[in-house]
């Protein structure tokens, strides 16, 4: 009896111990974003003092207030969710249809093509903007969140087929075999039996393809030219290369620009909890 | 079977959905919609003020006005970012669908004109008043006896310092030559004070500050002849005060090496260095970003070197109008518009820059700012890249390898007479290379 | 039956691949074969006019100390960078990998830098760091740690560990993520029944979960190899080459040539360097692994 109860007495000190390990973690990878939201509440001499502090001396918002009369971050954000959702969604798409292809179905040119995905990555990415550029204008994309979705989906592309691939070579052979046996049918095999045994990589490949969508700027730089078509990773750019360098405004961008990547990232965690376990058939 | 090609269909829909949203912004792109009349100028701008809000209200409402004066005109004003104005430009230009009007320093709009990318606005310019309308300083967006772009803020870096520092020096004065600024800095650099900072590292504003004492110094970039002349004792004189400065008498703080944009008048502002060079502009936020200091705070012309005069980079902005412009007539109506007198007076204080017209720009309602005053001073000895001539093809390329030479002598740890030959070696080259591709 | 199905199999195999098979193409036909091909020209920024110069740019290359030194210190970063992610990813992972009810709400938590843009996380640290009104310098002034105050990122002795910290706390978070998920997806039954027959945590880990892991770890690694070896943002924005050049990498010259010295046709040719050598990297690796599926095979 009483070796239980201190068996669960050193249990629950384990779980208590575990809990302040990951606070303090917690907090020191917060410190540097407790700083950028901090500073969006300050005005511009409190950033800028010879007498730091973390905390701003009252919360203002008129940081704020200015971003959206200063730019029209409004739609920024609304363009910026269009790119960065299709790109989630139609990465994801592409990849598990690639990676189903390459690892149940036979072809040739299978290697070749994994190799070639790589390179894309190995090129810098700043100076494929030029080229990309003339091609996007030779095929009047330009200025086209159209534009931005296939350039993402290019980059993203390689890791979601590689991250797919090696998970579904871990899924059972059989499992597949006995779904196709049920009908010869690839499509509905990989959108009702593959995938929702992937939950948490089909989470990661998302959030992965909507963060880049969402922050990247280089490319939505390049290949966006009208104010009314710009991304708020764009937008935010604009105001790090100011002379005037307000950072109160800058923060304050930043700051409207996670949360929605945030809230996509809560709305996603249930995915990695979720997950059938069905990896394996054990008859 | 069926069921694979309700696959593709599935795919064909979801690509028809994504060029749907690429039909609706086609619409948006500032091509003409067909609507019978109405004619939309894009005029991309990069940001020339120093307070961002108050400086897109400006445009904003004098744009409302424009439109509202001339209707069938519109302008869509796109903001541009520092960090990719220029490749924008670039590309834009490679593809000939480029903005009606652009806005940049002189170096910017004749270079583009050597290339035949820019068209000639003399004509407006005279309608403005001609040359003698304009400060001097403003013949920079001349070249060839055709003007290339119209000046709208006339802008130069100058001497920013703490009063309260050197008057507890014992100096009542900012320095005028460049004996003093050595002998003030030295007296001002003690008890966690630098005496003078300045940039410093490789980045395009060390060679800002750097081209402004090679000025004074009495150095020229290119000769009356079109030969590069970095190579002489005259700019070798620019490089022994930085190398006396940084190393010598080490009174320039460190961390210069990672100052950038606003970190001068931080540093100044914070009390932290007693002289720094800097953009007068920084005159109107130093209210907000300093309330309890910045009268403290003094704004002066650059200090006279060897040659008897000073020297300082110029931040002059201008419009200018790229060839292949869709409605250069309505870009012109436009600047002429931007052009009076009571809006650049207006401009002048929001932008921090000085009015570029000479019946302007003594207003007594402009000059009372110290800072306003420091760089009308300043005016008459700016430059840009190929200071010595007009500019030519292949200057405003050698940007980096000032800033390069300045990091070469204070971080680097070369001579200067070592950093200014390699200089004037890659300075040649570079405009060798230009020149051949005319 | 088998014929009737292979044939569907090809045709399924053409349709599912064709929608990436154009993705990479997009990229990689005309933008990349246009980049190794400007690498042979002397191409300056904004002038249309240019001419092939052969292997020039090359043999400039192979005498150009800066590129030496940028090599060397991509080198650097790159083994910096993906050990400490790995290893950070990786036990944060590991601490993630139960079922308590606070796990979800601290992995968004640990997760949050990578959701930051690059500027923010660059401004927030170089705030940081300043030596005039930053946190870090005040604190530890305050505190009678340092005498005076510095800027790490000035400075040559401190500039990589001021470096290395931002860029890993902005990259671990993606580690930690994949990683997260292939411990989820090793099979719960195992892992039980193995603790079931009395078998230690620390056996569970090193004949379970690590083989399962190796395939997702040995990925990470190149991938991040590959991605670190171009990666420019975080170093641009904080130090843009570093006092002295000392943080240049690869990636920061070739930008610095294409886009400050104006010298695109050299900056294509670098790029194309730096695009073989990670092309053999990459074929190694390959004939390394295929050699190795043999083996098990």
């Amino acid at each position: 009896m009483k070796a239980r109860v201190r068996k669960r007495g050193v249990k629950s000190m384990k779980y208590a111990g575990k809990f302040m390990a990951l606070a303090a973690i917690a907090f020191i990878v917060w410190l540097p974003i407790i700083v950028a939201v901090v500073t969006s509440f300050k005005t511009r001499s409190e950033i800028v003092t010879a007498v730091p502090s973390l905390l701003p001396e009252s919360l203002n918002w008129n940081n704020y207030v200015r971003l959206f009369r200063v730019m029209k971050f409004g739609d920024y954000l609304m363009n910026s969710a269009l790119v960065a959702g299709f790109t989630a969604v139609i990465s994801l798409f592409v990849s598990s249809l690639a990676a189903y292809a390459l690892v149940w179905l036979e072809f040739r040119g299978k290697n070749a093509f994994i190799a070639l995905n790589l390179f894309v990555y190995i090129f810098p990415q700043i100076l494929l903007a030029i080229p990309l550029f003339l091609m996007c204008y030779g095929l009047g994309l330009l200025d086209t969140r159209f534009a931005l979705v296939l350039t993402y989906m290019s980059f993203i592309l390689p890791f979601g087929i590689w991250m797919l691939k090696n998970y579904f070579q871990t899924i059972s052979r059989e499992l597949v075999e006995a779904a196709l046996i049920d009908g010869c049918n690839y499509f509905q095999c990989l959108i009702h039996v593959v995938l929702p045994v992937c939950l948490p990589v089909l989470a990661t490949v998302l959030t992965y393809s909507f963060v880049l969508g969402w922050n990247e700027y280089m490319y939505a730089n390049i290949l966006i030219k009208s104010d009314s078509m710009r991304t708020v990773a764009i937008g935010v750019q604009t105001l790090v290369g100011n002379h005037g360098a307000d950072f109160g405004l800058l923060t304050a961008a930043a700051v409207v620009m996670i949360i929605p990547v945030i809230i996509f990232f809560i709305a996603v965690q249930r995915l990695f909890v979720g997950g059938l376990t069905m990896g394996s058939l054990k008859e | 079977m069926s069921r694979s090609k309700r696959a593709l269909l599935a795919i064909i829909l979801i690509f028809t959905m994504l060029l749907s949203l690429t039909g609706c912004s086609k619409t948006a792109g500032g091509v003409d919609g067909g609507k019978k009349e109405e004619v939309t100028i894009n005029f991309s701008y990069p940001p020339y003020g120093y307070d961002y809000e108050k400086e897109m209200a400006f445009w904003e409402k004098h744009i409302s006005e424009f439109e509202k004066a001339n209707p069938g005109i519109k302008v869509e004003f796109t903001v541009e970012s520092w960090d990719n104005v220029y490749t924008k430009w670039d590309q834009a230009l490679e593809t000939g669908e480029t903005p009606d009007l652009g806005y940049d320093c002189p170096i910017t709009a004749v270079d583009y004109a050597l290339q035949d990318k820019v068209l000639p606005v003399t004509d407006l310019v005279e309608k403005l008043g001609g040359a003698k309308a304009f400060n001097e300083g403003m013949q920079a967006f001349s070249a060839n006896g055709e003007w290339y772009g119209v000046p709208h803020g006339d802008a130069s870096m100058v001497l920013i310092y703490r009063k309260d520092i050197l008057k507890a020096a014992g100096y009542d004065n900012p320095p005028a030559t460049w004996d003093e600024l050595v002998e003030i800095a030295q007296a001002t650099n003690k008890d966690g004070v630098s005496g003078f900072g300045f940039f410093t590292g490789d980045g395009y504003q060390s060679s800002q500050v750097l081209t402004g004492l090679m000025m004074a110094a009495g150095g020229n970039m290119i000769d009356k002849d079109g030969n590069v002349a970095l190579d002489s004792p005259e700019n070798l004189k620019a490089l022994e005060l930085v190398d006396k400065l940084y190393n010598q008498m080490k009174v320039v703080p460190e961390s210069t090496v990672t100052w950038e944009h606003s970190d001068p008048a931080n540093a100044i502002g914070l009390g932290k260095v007693a002289m720094s060079v800097t953009w007068g502009g920084y005159g109107t936020l130093l209210k907000d970003m300093f309330p309890e200091e910045y009268e403290n705070i003094g704004f002066a012309k650059l200090p006279n070197g060897p040659s008897g005069h000073s020297g300082s980079w110029s931040g002059t902005g201008g419009f200018f109008i790229f060839k292949d412009a869709k409605h250069p007539e309505e870009a012109k109506k436009f600047v002429e518009f931007m052009s009076k007198p009571e809006l650049s007076k207006e401009w002048a204080m929001i932008s921090g820059n000085v009015s570029p017209f000479v019946d302007i720009t003594n207003d007594p309602e402009l000059t009372k700012h110290e800072w306003y005053r420091a760089m009308q001073e300043q005016s008459p000895t700016q430059i840009t890249l190929g200071w010595g001539h007009d500019i030519i093809p292949g200057d405003y390329m050698c940007d980096t390898y000032f800033a390069q030479a300045m990091a070469d002598v204070t971080v680097n740890k070369k001579t200067p007479q070592e950093a200014l030959t390699k200089l004037h070696q890659m300075v040649e080259k570079t405009i060798q290379e230009a020149n051949a591709k005319k | 039956m088998k014929i009737h199905c292979k044939k569907k199999s090809n045709a399924a195999a053409f349709l599912f691949m064709l929608p990436a098979v154009i993705a990479v193409l997009f990229i990689l036909v005309y933008p990349i074969i246009y980049g190794v091909c400007m690498g042979f020209t002397n191409r300056l920024f904004s002038y249309e006019a240019f001419s092939f110069i052969g292997i020039g740019n090359f043999v400039d290359i192979s005498k150009d100390p800066l590129f030496f030194k940028a090599f060397k210190n991509t080198l650097k970063m790159v083994s910096c960078l993906v050990f400490f992610n790995t290893l950070i990813g990786f036990v944060l992972a590991l601490l993630l990998n139960s079922s308590e009810r606070y796990i979800g709400f601290f992995r968004t938590m640990f997760f949050m830098p990578w959701i930051l843009p690059s500027a923010v996380v660059a401004f927030s640290f170089r705030w940081l760091y300043n030596d005039y009104y930053g946190l870090i310098n005040h604190m530890l002034l305050r505190l009678g740690i340092i005498e005076a105050a510095v800027n790490p990122l000035a400075v040559e002795n401190l500039v990589w560990p001021g470096v290395v910290i931002p860029s890993v706390w902005f990259s671990y978070p993606f580690v930690m993520l994949v990683m997260s998920a292939a411990l989820k997806s090793i099979d719960r039954n195992v892992i039980d029944a193995a603790r079931i027959d009395g078998a230690s945590a620390w056996q569970i880990f090193r004949e379970i979960t690590m083989p399962s892991l190796r395939p997702t770890l040995v990925m990470l690694v190149i991938l991040q190899i590959i991605w670190e070896f171009s990666s420019f943002d975080m170093i641009y924005l904080l130090t843009r080459g570093g006092p002295a050049d000392s943080t240049l990498t690869l990636s920061l010259y070739i930008f610095k040539r294409a886009f400050e010295y104006k010298q695109i046709g050299y900056a294509c040719a670098l790029a194309t360097v730096m695009f073989a050598v990670l092309s053999v990297f990459i074929f190694i690796y390959f004939r390394l692994s295929q050699r190795g599926d043999k083996d098990e095979g």
